[in-house]
């Protein structure tokens, strides 16, 4: 065709004219300028829908946003916990066993309890199996920080893994790993695949999306293959995680050893008894406090009774500068498992070599550490610095030797204006005669001191105690020694035992001491004590001769003289009390430098003995001037320091303000100099002040610039002088420095404002407290850290614990995991708790109010008997019997004080392992209080006796008038819906009243009133004690059982209330009488109502002919009709003769029957009348 | 000091003494007093005290109202720099006696404190009637406002008429009340003195974050509330001097990690 082929001219583009240039202009703007071509196309179309853009991508923005929480962890955090979950035979161990083998390089084959390992430069990591029990998993979940959770492929997910999940949830989501293992079980490579997809959907539908999810494909010689491990190990090495409110609330350590500390004579008595015992582990969370109680889940509450913190067993590396570890410090610790290198006691160090090479390098260190202690001890001793306050000079132990002299001038010129002045005064006869005493006993002392040694090696308590026993003993006084009060006695005492059993260790705790020295300095008190040490040290030089000797008197020279100036002090303090008390306060505003020392004392418990106490104390003393002098240093007499803290408490009520100190004049020229600086108008700091800051832009705007038009060149006034000094210059680049600093500060905060939102504030603020928290006790030592902030998070502690059931240490099964939960203030307390429950979707039956059910709400684990209840909208809580199917309720409860919006969990059984769902109810909790108010709704009803138009006299309702009076003005009700209000009670029958009603009521009505009638909650609270329990029960706990369990188990049955049950209803037919009407009112009733008598013809009932239908047959139909007619009739006929015959034959047989038996009586009465008649004759002869 | 951490808000309507001469007045309390609590308190918080009638010293019959709400933890905060003086305001009260002596408090402080600052002003509360307590005094608290929004206060009474005893000049008092703001400034810190306290102890409830405030040289009741705050919950402040290029001014450094109390008997809806 030729249509089709036709063929068109093509278009040529215009290569000239105006629409070729046109064409050409906008090409060329297109490629120049980078604007969209159509600039309609992508300005706002709608309004709406640009708003809805934006809203959405604020949403989306907005979704991605967490509530900033303060990272609280330190900078050298405790290891993570890896917990390893799943249903048994999933290949836990085995897991657990290759990661430490990759982690460590040398194989792990018995695991008990938690291992520690060092992952890495930074990383330490715990790892614990999780049995397959649900205590065990609610106790893993709490402290887990990351969860391998293992699921058996070719069987698929079970139900612990779902309860895992859930336990998690409500107790703080930890990071969470899915480990596919038994892969090799499938055969099918499709199927794999299949398994694999829907395993991991289903996974992810539980976790989030896109949760992590491994898979172990086999087994290779009886382990995993190394690199499907290896994968795993760097995934769990690297993972971040997210601060979870319970546990940067909380402290908690899961304990890697446990020592019973009590000693075994008392064991021998009675096995029984309660324990001592020490657990070790890292603390995690937040710093542990030592006043803060304990919760051990499974085992219960605790005080501790000691802690302090080791050495780290399982340290990170030191230096990190290389890329990876070396062998060296792969370092493994799992005490249960028999692994660990040392073990740390407080009275001994066990060190086990077990063979590897691996922590050979830590204990050479550790003992090496305490060879060379040892060696140079002397030495160190020699060269101990002992600085007595933080500005002045430290002093030697050879200063000591050298210049006792000169040293006393220092402490008086340190100790500020006080003691410079009692120097002065100092009445020094006094001291000389008792310098004549002391020598006299020089020679005694010294073999003392050998002998108590010991003692005063290891002295934390008073050193002024220690000072008295001292002195006493050199007046070889024992009595005096009675005479100490009796708590500071059995102080000594316990130190001397305690001293002895250190002696071993003396070279560690010379150590300590020497910290504690470090504490002893911050006072001027323990001037003495410092000397004492010293003291100590040079009796520890073998060369203690003459020279020693008159140091000792040289020492007590001064100790002497202090004394004086005491005594002198506490003369004149009376005097002028006032003068000395704001002399005392200057001082102090002027000079605090031992401000810690000053507020708290030494930092001990014990010493809490402050200044002004002492102060008091001399005082005391002072007024029975005749006691032995040394006694001053004695602790306060019991009723002496009632009396020093009476007063104290009045002063302090007095002293809300200052001291009245006299007024500085400041209109004073001098004065006013010092404050003038403080006020806006006075000269600011150089950052702030804007004069400067001026003054800098001026030099950066103004300094060397051309004038263009003259030519000249300017130059700065600054740079006049070409000679710049280097000095100058240095200021000049600092400024500079600064200013650029300032600059960028402002840009930056400038250019962001749109971007800095709220969110980015909080963050910011948060990230910046974080950093605080981090810093600001960095560089304190480690005891008085411990002191400031508690036990920080990744110590190594010991803690030890008293009167803990025997049961946990001879039951003790490693594999089930001892965490130690610390309780803040007020949590160790019960209450009724309530909270926001709701009974879990996969739980299959509903929970019914007072049954029991285990709750697990912080660290604790426990049964209690729950009372649920739905908040009504005026906040009444109404009692519910069960719990609603799929909405939530509050449940109340007898239970442990736990912050609101903790999670909570409930359990109904432990012990046994049913196929469902084991998970009862999940929730949080709401409230906590004192007491409950739960109601439960109470009809009262009442019949009324008497009623009078809208009156009624109800009876039945009340029993007594009392009764009545309470519950006048109540709304009461009809059946029938009438409303009504009781109003009073009347005399006659006994709780009968009067009421009103809105109309009037019938005699037949029940009127009942609504009430609330209050519910108790039963006080029940039953820790759940598993970890008690023997090993093979340790999963068999049994609390209260519910009534339905009874019941069923003694097989009882609940008697039912007859009025309750269905019967059949039974009603007669209630027959009306006809209508009649009168005949005088049939005549006046209008034609309509009058009874008709006559039918009506088309109201007239049809008559059965009318319905009837004419049948018209066919004629064989006909015939079958007629024989059938005729056959029926034959019939009919034949039964009737047959009926006629058999009737008279019938009769005819009667008739024969009555005749026989006519006959058969007749001789029956003949036969009869003999016998009889033989009979009389018979007895007539025997009468005869 | 215990208001954030009842069950409900509180709302309570006081009766007593508002002004004497040994404690802070009312005035001191809610110029100086109630900013640190609002410090604390995390959000938009209302904490309200009116004065509806005042009351001095040996009869009392003042009447207050103070509201505060309750939250479940206090806010954890550091406050450092106390800033410079910015204004300074002050209330002169006279109950039941002449209104012109308020006036003549006012003049002979303002005389004081000008020469430091020309921003000074100096209300008059002039009492009399159902609002004047049940017996007569005077006297004035003046309160100095940083940039910082730290508050000084000082403050003066007429002391307790005894027969005998001189009679007070309410020039004297003026004077007495600058003179004292202007120890509390120069004795700096960020907190009021009479609330060292009460600081701590909010400092010590806080949440588990280290909480660092700067305060004038500690006063004695502080000390002792230390002690006590240490015997009670077991924690320890760690206390510094502030330094500043090898001179130790008298500030100290109050530091402390809270024990991380939360109020646990607000209800959660």
């Amino acid at each position: 065709m030729d249509e089709d082929t036709v063929k068109h001219k093509s278009h040529r583009d215009r290569n000239a004219g105006r629409k070729a240039e046109k064409k050409k202009a906008k090409k060329q703007q297109d490629s120049t300028s980078g604007k969209p071509r159509n600039s309609k196309a992508f300005t706002f179309n709608s309004a709406i829908k640009a708003e809805r853009k934006f809203r959405r991508k604020q949403d989306l923005e907005t979704k991605k946003q967490h509530i900033p929480l303060v990272d609280r962890t330190p900078l050298e955090p405790p290891p993570i916990l890896v917990a390893v979950v799943g249903p048994p035979k999933v290949g836990k161990s085995l897991v657990i066993q290759c990661l430490i083998k990759s982690f460590v390089k040398q194989p792990l084959t018995n695991i008990l309890g938690p291992v520690t390992v060092v992952a890495g430069k930074k990383r330490r990591i715990t790892f614990m199996e999780c049995n397959n029990d649900v205590n065990c998993m609610i106790d893993i979940a709490k402290v887990a920080d990351l969860v391998l959770l293992l699921v058996d492929a070719s069987f698929g997910f079970e139900m612990e893994i779902f309860e895992f999940l859930n336990i998690c949830q409500v107790h703080g989501m930890p990071r969470i790993m899915g480990v596919l293992t038994h892969l090799d079980l499938i055969k099918n490579a499709k199927q794999m695949r299949k398994t694999k997809k829907t395993l991991k959907h289903r996974f992810w539908t539980e976790v989030y999306a896109g949760a992590k999810l491994f898979y172990l494909s086999g087994l290779l010689h009886d382990e995993y293959l190394r690199i499907e491990i290896k994968n795993l190990a760097r995934f769990i090495s690297v993972m971040k995680f997210r601060p979870l409110t319970w546990r940067t609330t909380h402290p908690y350590m899961l304990a890697d050893r446990i020592e019973d500390l009590t000693p075994p004579e008392l064991i021998r008595k009675n096995q029984k008894v309660d324990r001592t015992i020490s657990l070790y582990g890292y603390i995690r969370g937040i710093p542990l406090n030592k006043e803060t109680s304990i919760h051990i889940p499974g085992c219960g509450d605790m005080k501790i009774k000691d802690v302090n913190f080791l050495p780290d067993p399982c340290p990170l590396p030191e230096q990190i500068k290389k890329r990876a570890l070396v062998e060296k410090e792969r370092l493994i610790y799992a005490p249960f498992s028999g692994v660990g290198g040392i073990v740390y006691d407080k009275d001994a160090v066990y060190v086990e070599l077990g063979g590897s090479h691996s922590y050979k390098e830590e204990d050479a260190g550790l003992a090496g550490a305490l060879i060379d202690t040892q060696e140079t001890l002397d030495q160190k001793l020699q060269h101990s610095e002992l600085q007595l306050f933080s500005d002045a000079a430290p002093i030697k132990s050879e200063d000591v030797n050298e210049s006792m002299a000169p040293y006393s001038g220092e402490l008086v010129m340190d100790n500020g204006r006080i003691r410079r002045k009692e120097v002065s005064e100092k009445p020094y006869g006094k001291a000389v005669k008792r310098k004549s005493n002391e020598e006299d006993n020089v020679r005694e002392k010294k073999k003392k001191k050998s002998t108590i040694n010991a003692t005063i090696e290891n002295d934390n308590l008073d050193e002024s105690e220690l000072k008295s026993d001292k002195n006493n003993v050199s007046h070889k006084n024992t009595e005096v020694y009675h005479s100490l009060s009796k708590e500071s006695d059995k102080l000594i005492k316990n130190k001397i035992s305690e001293a002895l059993n250190f002696l071993e260790l003396i070279k560690e705790d010379s150590k300590q001491n020497n910290d504690d020295e470090s504490f002893d300095e911050l006072s001027d008190e323990d001037s003495r004590a410092g000397l004492e040490m010293n003291d100590r040290a040079s009796d520890f030089e073998e060369n203690a001769s003459e020279e020693d000797d008159e140091e000792g008197e040289e020492k007590d020279d001064i100790e002497m003289n202090e004394n004086k100036e005491e005594v002198a002090d506490e003369l004149k303090w009376k005097r002028n009390l006032a003068e000395k008390a704001r002399e005392a306060f200057i001082n102090r505003q002027q000079n605090n430098i031992n401000l810690m020392k000053m507020v708290y004392g030494v930092f001990d418990q014990r010493r809490n003995m402050t200044e002004e106490k002492q102060y008091d104390g001399r005082e005391e003393e002072d007024e029975k001037p005749d006691e032995d002098i040394g006694g001053i240093f004695r602790v306060v007499q019991e009723q002496q320091r009632q009396k020093i803290q009476e007063r104290e408490l009045q002063n302090q009520e007095e002293s809300v303000f200052y001291p009245m100190e006299i007024l500085r004049d400041w209109l004073k020229e001098e004065n006013k100099a010092l404050i003038i600086n403080r006020f806006v108008t006075g000269k600011w700091k150089e950052s702030e002040d804007a004069e400067e800051l001026l003054k800098l832009d001026d030099e950066a705007l103004y300094g060397d610039f051309e004038d263009l038009e003259t030519g000249e060149k300017h130059k700065a006034e600054d740079a006049t002088p070409k000679e710049l000094s280097a000095e100058e210059a240095e200021e000049k680049k600092e400024l500079l420095e600064k200013k650029r600093k300032l600059k960028e500060q402002f840009d930056a905060e400038y250019d962001n404002t749109e971007k800095k939102t709220y969110y980015d504030e909080l963050k910011a603020e948060v990230e910046k407290q974080a950093g605080i928290n981090k810093s600001e006790f960095e560089g304190l030592d480690d005891d008085v850290r411990v002191q400031l902030e508690g036990y920080r998070p990744g110590m190594y502690i010991r803690l030890e614990l008293e009167a803990v059931p025997y049961e946990l240490i001879t039951h003790l099964d490693p594999t089930y995991p001892i965490i130690v939960g610390g309780l803040l203030h007020g949590e160790e307390n019960i209450g009724y708790v309530q909270a926001r429950i709701k009974k879990h979707r996969w739980y299959s039956k509903i929970l019914k109010s007072r049954d029991p059910l285990i709750f697990s709400l912080g660290w604790r684990r426990f049964q209690s008997l729950p009372i649920y209840t739905k908040l009504e909208d005026n906040l009444r809580h109404r009692m519910l019997k069960y719990t609603p199917e799929h909405v939530a309720c509050i449940s109340h409860f007898w239970g442990p004080i736990t912050p609101q919006s903790t999670g909570i969990l409930a359990v109904q059984d432990v012990a046994t392992r049913q196929p469902g769902f084991r998970i009862a109810a999940t929730g949080s909790i709401v409230e906590l209080d004192k007491s409950t108010h739960v109601v439960k709704k109470l009809k009262l009803t009442g019949v009324p006796l008497k009623i009078y138009r809208k009156t009624a006299f109800i009876k039945d309702m009340f029993n007594s008038a009392l009764e009545v009076a309470k519950f006048e003005g109540a709304r009461i009700k009809t059946v029938s819906g009438i409303r009504g209000q009781i109003k009073r009670a009347v005399a006659k029958p006994e709780g009968c009243f009067r009421a009103t009603f809105e109309d009037k009521i019938m005699l037949s009505d029940i009127v009942f009133c609504r009430t609330w009638y209050k519910v108790d909650v039963p006080r029940f609270y039953n820790p759940v004690t598993s970890l008690l329990l023997p090993s093979a029960e340790k999963n068999q706990w049994r609390g209260m059982k519910t009534t339905g369990q009874l019941k069923r188990e003694r097989n009882i049955h609940g008697v039912a209330n007859t009025d309750s049950m269905y019967t059949p209803i039974e009603r007669d037919v209630k027959v009306f009488k006809p209508l009649s009407i009168p005949r005088k009112l049939q005549k006046e009733l209008p034609y309509r109502d009058k009874p008709k008598h006559q039918s009506v013809p088309h109201l007239r009932k049809p008559k059965f002919k009318q319905s009837r239908v004419a049948v018209v047959r066919e004629p064989d139909e006909e015939n079958v009709a007629r024989l059938m007619k005729m056959i029926r009739t034959t019939y009919a006929k034949k039964q009737k003769q047959l009926k006629d015959t058999m009737t008279k034959r019938i009769t005819a047989y009667q008739a024969r029957v009555a005749e026989e038996e006519a006959k058969k009586m007749k001789k029956q009465k003949l036969l009869k009348k003999e016998i009889f008649r033989d009979l009389s004759k018979l007895e007539k002869k025997k009468n005869r | 000091m215990l208001a954030p951490f009842c069950k409900n808000c509180i709302n309570l309507k006081l009766r007593g003494v508002t002004d004497n001469t040994i404690d802070p007045s009312i005035d001191r309390i809610q110029t100086a007093g109630i900013p640190i609590l609002k410090k604390f308190l995390a959000g938009d918080n209302d904490v309200v005290l009116t004065i509806c009638k005042r009351g001095a010293a040996p009869l009392g019959g003042g009447e207050i109202h103070f509201k505060c709400p309750i939250s479940r933890n206090l806010k954890t905060i550091q406050m450092q720099d106390s800033g410079m003086v910015k204004r300074i305001r002050g209330t002169a009260c006279s109950i039941r006696v002449s209104p012109a002596i308020a006036n003549r408090i006012v003049e002979s402080a303002k005389s004081v404190l000008l020469k430091f600052l020309p921003d000074v002003y100096i209300y008059i509360d002039h009492r009399r009637g159902s609002t004047s307590g049940k017996s007569p005094g005077f006297g004035v608290t003046l309160t100095a406002d940083t940039t910082r929004e730290v508050f000084f206060s000082g403050q003066a009474f007429s002391p307790l008429m005894t027969t005998g005893s001189l009679p007070c000049i309410p020039e004297d008092l003026g004077k007495e009340a600058a003179t004292k703001l202007l120890d509390e400034i120069h004795r700096n810190g960020c907190i009021d003195s009479p609330f060292q306290s009460m600081t701590a102890a909010f400092m010590a409830l806080g949440k588990k974050d280290v909480c660092k405030i700067t305060m004038g040289p500690l006063t004695p009741v502080t000390i002792q509330f230390l002690r006590d705050l240490r015997v009670f919950f077991g924690i320890v402040f760690k206390i510094e001097p502030i330094k500043e290029e090898d001179k130790i001014l008298p500030q100290v450094c109050l530091t402390c990690l809270g024990i991380g109390y939360t109020n646990i008997s607000k209800r959660t809806l």
